[in-house]
């Protein structure tokens, strides 16, 4: 399974790495923001998974799953952000986005929430 | 009450008045449990002044500091001092636009930049100095997106930027009279965190 990881910050990236490692998630590719996500994802690499902060320079998180879902692609959509606020993440939800973590989060929570993700994704093939 | 810390450089510290951090908040965590709620934003139930913006700071700061340091802090307001005992330390900050215009800023003396550092990448990284400026700008994310959640349940729309290492220009740039300044400091065993949250001075009428 291949995972497509955004996150603008390095330290954030790795700590996120660690969990999608950590539930036997190995084929990673990193991206710092949307805009380099999208010409990854444009490339033609096919993914099973994609992992994303909201807040990022050049494209955020909610134009990635826009941009993404645009495609035609039903690939899982993660986000980890900083923002809860309900009327927020329902517009994630509406931009496609599949399942959504509050930063900041303990390891536990994010790897149970990749664990999840990544049953969906090996039942969708 | 008081509490005492030494800092990187031997020196002991102590500071009364202050609370260690105890509370909890609820985070949304499930999607599941958002479905059909609604999507308007609650109105403003009152004007923001400078003390209220005090209290969510600070909420917001308890908030992140117990899930990502995860040791006993104490936090106190500061009349005007932002430096940690002079350490160089990391600096970072973001800004908050929209119905209240904000900067917030985070120095953490080097010995808590180390600390949080060491806290993110435990077993994956062995170049902590290199990544000390990314995670403080990590943590002024966190703490600005936890600040800017709580202030949007409030009833205000806020955008916030993305986090830059040092002080952002627009803010600085405005005169002390334009502007309120909240100072904050926590401390712990580990290091010191001076946080400054610097926003446009509130038209609020005084309360009684």
């Amino acid at each position: 399974m291949k995972t497509l990881l955004v996150d603008d910050s390095g330290v954030t990236r790795k700590v996120i790495l660690r969990s999608l490692n950590a539930v036997g998630l190995n084929d990673v590719v990193e991206a710092g923001d949307g805009r380099e996500a999208l010409e990854i994802f444009e490339q033609g690499a096919s993914f099973d998974l994609v992992v994303t902060d909201w807040n990022m320079p050049h494209m955020s998180g909610l134009e990635l799953a826009t941009a993404i879902r645009a495609t035609g692609s039903k690939v899982p959509i993660f986000m980890v952000t900083t923002e809860s606020e309900k009327a927020t993440v329902l517009q994630a939800l509406q931009a496609g986005v599949n399942d959504y973590l509050v930063k900041p989060f303990d390891g536990d929570a994010l790897q149970a929430k990749l664990d999840r993700l990544r049953n969906l994704a090996t039942a969708g093939k | 009450m008081s509490f005492s810390y030494r800092n990187s450089d031997g020196v002991q510290n102590s500071v009364t008045g202050c609370d260690e951090a105890s509370r909890e908040f609820p985070v949304v965590d499930s999607m599941s449990t958002l479905v059909g709620a609604a999507s308007k934003r609650p109105a403003p139930q009152q004007c923001l002044q400078t003390d209220d913006l005090g209290i969510y700071l600070e909420q917001a700061l308890q908030h992140v500091w117990a899930t990502v340091a995860r040791i006993p802090f104490c936090v106190a307001r500061t009349a005007n001092n932002t430096s940690t005992n002079g350490d160089a330390g990391s600096r970072a900050s973001v800004e908050l636009t929209g119905d209240l215009t904000a900067q917030l800023t985070l120095h953490a003396d080097a010995q808590l930049a180390r600390y949080l550092t060491e806290q993110f990448l435990s077993g994956i990284e062995t170049d902590i100095e290199g990544h000390m400026s990314d995670t403080l700008r990590e943590v002024a994310n966190l703490v600005g997106g936890t600040l800017k959640s709580r202030l949007e349940a409030a009833g205000l729309q806020l955008t916030l930027s993305i986090p830059v290492s040092g002080k952002q220009d627009s803010v600085t740039l405005w005169s002390e009279s334009d502007r309120d300044t909240l100072n904050l400091k926590a401390m712990s065993r580990h290091g010191s965190l001076a946080v400054s949250f610097s926003s446009a001075r509130s038209t609020c009428p005084s309360r009684p």
